[in-house]
């Protein structure tokens, strides 16, 4: 079976109890320059392939 | 990307996005703030890495005002949406972090509507049926 989120009770319990949290600090991520997407789906390949980059530049701990 | 929450522009944000905020609204700048800062001003922390700006994707107006705001910000000026969907999504890294300006999101209304919602819903909440920092394009 899988079992995945129940999204719907997650917004049920938060909007009983909102707490605004504090932004957390920018992230600096290594230099990029500038991108334009034409797509939604271009933005997120482009993520992931940062996300991969940036997960084998760290040192293993 | 995942749209779950929108938010319009509104007071709480913390430093140091506070003081890019302030003058998008001094510069009476069209935007909302989406994505998980959104979710976040809501009371719904999600994990997010970017600041997501829905910006009207023809106004020239808030164009020009972004870019001369943003001017040493931006390595590449903020452009209209092309004619085949070209510059849907524009990312920037910044000193405020990376910023993301959308022309369009999957699920919300086109901008006019979106920001005429949360006008209304400002004015509404706020009792006074009027400050909306909204500015009609030309």
């Amino acid at each position: 079976m899988k079992v995945s989120d129940d999204y719907n009770a997650k917004y049920r319990l938060w909007a009983a109890n909102p707490i605004v949290a504090p932004a957390g600090k920018a992230v600096r991520l290594p230099d990029f320059k500038s991108r334009r997407f034409a797509s939604h789906a271009e933005l997120n390949a482009w993520k992931l392939s940062v996300l991969l980059q940036l997960a084998r530049a760290m040192p293993a701990r | 990307m995942e749209v779950v929450g929108i938010a319009p522009a509104c007071q709480g944000y913390a430093r140091p996005m506070n003081d890019l905020l302030s003058a998008f609204n001094a510069a009476g700048i069209r935007y909302l703030l989406a994505g998980g800062q959104a979710m976040r001003l809501y009371g719904m922390p999600r994990f997010s890495m970017d600041w997501d700006f829905f910006i009207p994707p023809h106004d020239e107006e808030n164009f020009k005002r972004l870019n001369a705001l943003l001017e040493r910000e931006l390595d590449v000026p903020l452009v209209p949406l092309g004619a085949r969907g070209e510059n849907f999504i524009q990312t920037y890294q910044t000193r405020w972090g990376i910023l993301q300006f959308h022309l369009g999101l999957p699920g919300v209304p086109r901008f006019d509507e979106a920001e005429e919602h949360f006008s209304a819903r400002r004015s509404a909440a706020s009792g006074s049926g009027g400050e909306t920092h909204r500015r009609r394009p030309g």
